[in-house]
């Protein structure tokens, strides 16, 4: 039987009424919008209404979504479009929308992503901080083979059978040492990632 | 769950992901260090109240015109196809129109065809039988050879102009010259 990618058999879900599956695609692909958005959107709560509005879009397109091409392209351009959209309401809201010497110094070349730097408020600044050195740190303490397997698949994007042509090993060892590198990295993250917030908007867990 | 699972085996596992809600956070989990690793912002805030979020926008409406555009606009499509093809056709037939009838002027007199860049061939006065009575036999060698010496000029010029009649009048055929002597 032949692999399949996980968004093709959620976006058949998401067609036929399953709502959960959606929660899945949003989880999955909300860093990437929010870097995208982040580009066009200066301001962190509009910022946080731009990506909701770019998923809720596809949401709603989804029924019309013919599968011609992958998913995260097309949800790419709606994210696109909703912030050229935003754009050009600011425009319409603003006299100008140029980007004068203060701002400019605030944009932050990132990987060749430009962000804004106080896009966030200090508290996400110091979780994310936490998380990305809690991610590195858990792949540093990873066991040389598992280290070197999982690198090969998060950094340079090389499927399992390559991968096992490099490191000269059966692909069931890869998958197996990937998956074994992936719960060392989530152990690490398990408490760092998950403070829900009550309604009053404290988190529960912090710790 | 990237994309290397069999298609049986990556049903059952968005099975179990959408029943279990630890196994929903995992997947959070695991796309989050899979973000940071690949150098993308993250999202810090907790996916479930993103998602609350999402679908109590959704529940009151918010994006419901973006479904209605997209249909909209795939139904509006062939029709504006239709609405242009028709359009073009009217504007060439209306090109076409006045190519075959030039608009006269004041006095009655029709401007000069355009052959749209087709080298005119003259046509024979012999076949007009009505002009052929009208001339007489030294203009009709003065217009046929004005029609020669033009045709020579726009070929050595590669141009295709229109033969400018208003100057048959004056023509005078220039003397010819033997080569071979």
């Amino acid at each position: 039987m032949a692999a399949i990618e996980p968004d093709q058999e959620l976006v058949r879900r998401v067609q036929n009424g399953d709502r959960r599956a959606f929660d899945l695609l949003f989880l999955r692909y909300r860093h990437k919008i929010r870097g995208l958005v982040g580009r066009f959107v200066r301001d962190q709560a509009e910022l946080d209404d731009v990506v909701q509005e770019a998923f809720i879009k596809a949401y709603r397109a989804l029924p019309n979504f013919r599968g011609d091409s992958a998913f995260y392209t097309w949800l790419y351009r709606i994210a696109i479009n909703a912030s050229k959209n935003y754009i050009a309401a600011s425009a319409r809201r603003t006299p100008t929308v140029d980007v004068d010497v203060s701002t400019a110094e605030q944009l932050v070349e990132t990987d060749g992503a430009y962000a804004l730097r106080d896009s966030e408020s200090p508290e996400q600044a110091l979780r994310r901080d936490e998380l990305a050195a809690a991610i590195r740190q858990a792949i540093t303490d990873l066991p040389d083979d598992l280290r070197t397997t999982v690198t090969l698949r998060e950094f340079d994007g090389l499927s399992y059978r390559q991968i096992a042509e490099i490191t000269d090993c059966p692909v069931g060892t890869v998958r197996s040492r990937i998956f074994r590198a992936r719960e060392a990295i989530d152990e690490k993250i398990r408490f760092l990632a998950g403070p829900r917030r009550r309604q009053d908007g404290a988190a529960t867990t912090w710790d | 769950m990237d994309g290397e699972a069999h298609a049986f085996e990556t049903r059952r596992i968005l099975d179990e992901i959408g029943k279990d809600d630890e196994l929903r956070a995992a997947w959070d989990r695991f796309h989050l260090a899979r973000s940071a690793m690949a150098g993308d912002p993250l999202d810090t805030s907790h996916g479930d109240d993103a998602i609350e979020r999402l679908w109590e926008a959704v529940d009151a409406g918010a994006g419901e015109e973006t479904a209605e555009t997209v249909e909209a606009v795939s139904r509006r499509r062939p029709f504006g196809l239709r609405t242009g093809a028709a359009l073009l056709g009217l504007a060439a037939s209306a090109v076409f129109s006045i190519w075959l009838y030039p608009v006269p002027r004041s006095g009655g007199e029709r401007l000069p065809v355009d052959p749209i860049a087709q080298v005119p061939v003259p046509a024979s006065l012999s076949d007009q039988p009505a002009m052929e009575e009208a001339l007489s036999a030294e203009d009709r060698a003065r217009a046929q050879a004005y029609m020669l010496q033009h045709l020579k000029r726009q070929s050595m010029a590669n141009r295709g102009h229109p033969v400018p009649f208003a100057k048959l009048a004056t023509y005078r055929p220039q003397p010819q010259f033997d080569t071979n002597e």
